[in-house]
């Protein structure tokens, strides 16, 4: 049984060891572990090199996922680290750019998983570009983080990769709302550009009440991003994206909510996914530089079109328990592997 | 000049620095030099395809944009240069210079791994984590504190006292630069394409000059070449370098054109210029002397349709 001092996630070496290398008897006591384990599906840890995986987390992070994603890490990687992005800090000297943790250089891992959420964009970003450049497998980019923390240019970049989706506009300020309204017209979805979990979109009746939105938004210094508004059936469809595999799952909104959304109180289970949302979420995936994230798709009277696509996806413990992170450690693992 | 070159000028309001450029733009013999407010434009995104929309403009027929880019737009500027990149247009800047320009811990990245020399710098995410990384720096040390897209601090200092007093100043911060200082002469470069020109502040008994009190210097060989580079790792082609000794401190895309004017007597405003008529040339330009012939043609046509209906 653990203390809640250990429980505590600063940051955790599974085999507890210093070295970067194992010791022989670690490694045995590692490849014991995995024999151990005859129900798992992934039973390659029989290579030469011991297998080390880095996960930054957000500062705020959901712990019930992260200790689900870290038990189900320590059953295939030889050593597991979770920093909290807050605690990392970036050397640049001499023309070197270090990631590290503690004054000590985060280096020798196989796979580096950040699960950044848009609020630490400051840090994410710079974290996100220290890493480009270290050699280990990352399955999202820096441009991957910036374009999905933009609502609407995530749109943008699907719509000019021939994905579908659903007229977006964007505009600065209310000068320019007439060119936008002429290709959404109303009601409209309006949406602020770094919005989450559903919170920051709004429906527009008319323009009286856009004009007042848009006038608060512009007080604020801030973006708008309009949505032609596509009458659903208070479902969507999340599309998890792994690797070239595709977990598709259908979402329920809350009786008389008009999102979808998980986190304002819907349900969800998993469907069989069709060729058509396959082939839509891979493309998505592949046009923002992504090997995991989750691609939400609504079915419209002209077929589906992509209304977003999540960089750090919750992966739906409530409903589907631990299938989504186990799918993303085993996808990782193999990655891990030469 | 043999081609046709229309220019764009982007900003939110028609400053004096846009109103020189424009007029150095006609004075060049330009062919259409148009300011437009960057709040009037907006992006549309349609199934397959986006526009780029500001009442009747029409922005494919354009050679190249003059772009003030403005770090606080960058959430409406970088999907834009995005757009304007597919539709062969030059600007000074390219997409991901607004995202590097707004965030200054990124950009030091950049910079670092495009092999330029920076001041020694540390990025810590908590003023605990900054505390811990300071050890192993020398004083003096410059410290930047940010939340959201603010710079909320900013402090110069010179021992472990004074650090200590500052993290316990610092709330909720979401990242800390921390740089290194070598009390030696600031430079500020401005770069325009391969064109440079520098200014200095000195380290006088009263310390370090003020800005507005910078003399025109010169850089060497190697840190003209480095200061030309560091622009160019930040995805552009024009703006201000700040050095010590060499080493970049600092990279501002969105620089003050009227402070370079008057503190180095050039016409900054015509090398600008320059810098777009060779662009344009090198990437040709969107209309030939055919097309000039055509536009002739065109503007006769009703004149010669008028007079063969008077004839008849």
């Amino acid at each position: 049984m653990k203390t809640t001092k250990q429980k505590k996630i600063i940051l955790r070496n599974t085999k507890k060891t210093k070295t970067n290398k194992p010791t022989k008897k670690i490694k045995e006591k590692n490849n014991k572990k995995i024999s151990e384990k005859p129900k798992e599906k992934f039973t390659e840890k029989n290579s030469e090199k011991p297998k080390k995986l880095l996960i930054i987390s957000s500062k705020q992070y959901k712990k019930a996922t992260i200790n689900a994603m870290l038990e189900e890490s320590k059953k295939l990687f030889d050593s597991v680290f979770l920093v909290p992005i807050n605690k990392l800090s970036i050397e640049c000297e001499q023309g070197k750019v270090k990631l590290c943790y503690k004054g000590k250089t985060l280096e020798d891992f196989d796979v580096c998983y950040p699960r950044l959420s848009a609020n630490d964009f400051l840090l994410s970003e710079a974290v996100l570009k220290a890493i480009e450049n270290m050699n280990m497998y990352v399955p999202v980019s820096l441009y991957s983080y910036q374009v999905c923390n933009n609502k609407y240019y995530t749109e943008q970049v699907l719509a000019n990769n021939k994905v579908p989706t659903v007229i977006s506009t964007l505009l600065i300020s209310p000068n320019a709302i007439d060119d936008a309204l002429k290709e959404t017209g109303f009601p409209v979805v309006v949406k602020l550009l770094n919005g989450f979990a559903g919170k920051g979109v709004m429906l527009v009746e008319n323009k009286k009440q856009l004009t007042a939105i848009l006038d608060t938004v512009h007080l604020f210094e801030d973006f708008v991003s309009t949505q032609k508004f596509i009458k659903g059936k208070n479902s969507d469809i999340r599309c998890y994206v792994i690797g070239k595999k595709v977990i598709t799952v259908k979402r329920y909104g809350k009786k008389g909510e008009w999102r979808a959304n998980v986190s304002r109180g819907g349900t969800a289970e998993e469907i069989e996914s069709t060729p058509e949302l396959k082939n839509i979420a891979l493309n998505s995936a592949r046009a923002l530089g992504m090997d995991i994230c989750a691609v939400d798709v609504m079915e419209t009277h002209n077929g589906y079109v992509v209304i977003e696509v999540n960089f750090m996806p919750g992966p739906f413990m409530k409903f589907l328990d631990r299938k989504i992170i186990k799918e993303w450690i085993q996808y990782l693992y193999k990655r891990a592997s030469p | 000049m043999g081609v046709i070159m229309k220019v764009l000028l982007l900003s939110k309001k028609k400053t004096a620095d846009m109103i020189k450029l424009k007029k150095e733009f006609n004075k060049a013999g330009f062919d259409k030099v148009e300011w437009r407010s960057i709040r009037d434009v907006s992006l549309i995104s349609k199934r397959k395809r986006t526009l780029i929309k500001s009442n009747d403009l029409n922005i494919e027929e354009y050679d190249a944009i003059y772009l003030k880019p403005y770090p606080k737009l960058a959430p409406f500027l970088e999907p834009f240069l995005d757009e304007v990149l597919t539709k062969d247009i030059y600007v000074q800047v390219m997409p991901g210079a607004m995202f590097l320009n707004a965030i200054p811990t990124l950009q030091i990245i950049s910079i670092s791994n495009h092999g330029s020399p920076v001041l020694n710098t540390k990025i810590a995410g908590s003023t605990q984590t900054m505390l811990q990384e300071a050890k192993t720096m020398k004083f003096p040390l410059k410290i930047s504190a940010y939340k959201d897209s603010e710079k909320i601090h900013e402090a110069f200092l010179d021992s472990e006292k004074s650090l200590s007093a500052i993290a316990q100043s610092l709330q909720k911060v979401d990242s800390i630069l921390i740089q290194e200082e070598l009390n030696e002469e600031i430079k500020h470069s401005l770069v325009i394409g391969e064109k440079v020109f520098t200014v200095g502040r000195k380290i006088t008994e009263d310390g370090l000059q003020l800005k507005n009190k910078s003399k025109i210097t010169k850089l060497t060989e190697q840190e003209k070449e480095n200061v030309i580079k560091a622009i160019k790792s930040c995805n552009s082609e024009i703006g201000e370098v700040t050095t010590q000794k060499g080493k970049i401190a600092e990279i501002d895309i969105n620089p003050n054109l009227e402070f370079y004017e008057e503190k180095t007597g050039e016409n900054i405003y015509e090398v600008i210029c320059k810098h777009y008529i060779e662009r344009i040339e090198k990437f040709g330009a969107k209309k030939d002397v055919n097309d000039e012939l055509k536009v002739i043609t065109n503007f006769f046509k009703p004149l010669v349709k008028k007079i063969g209906e008077i004839k008849k």
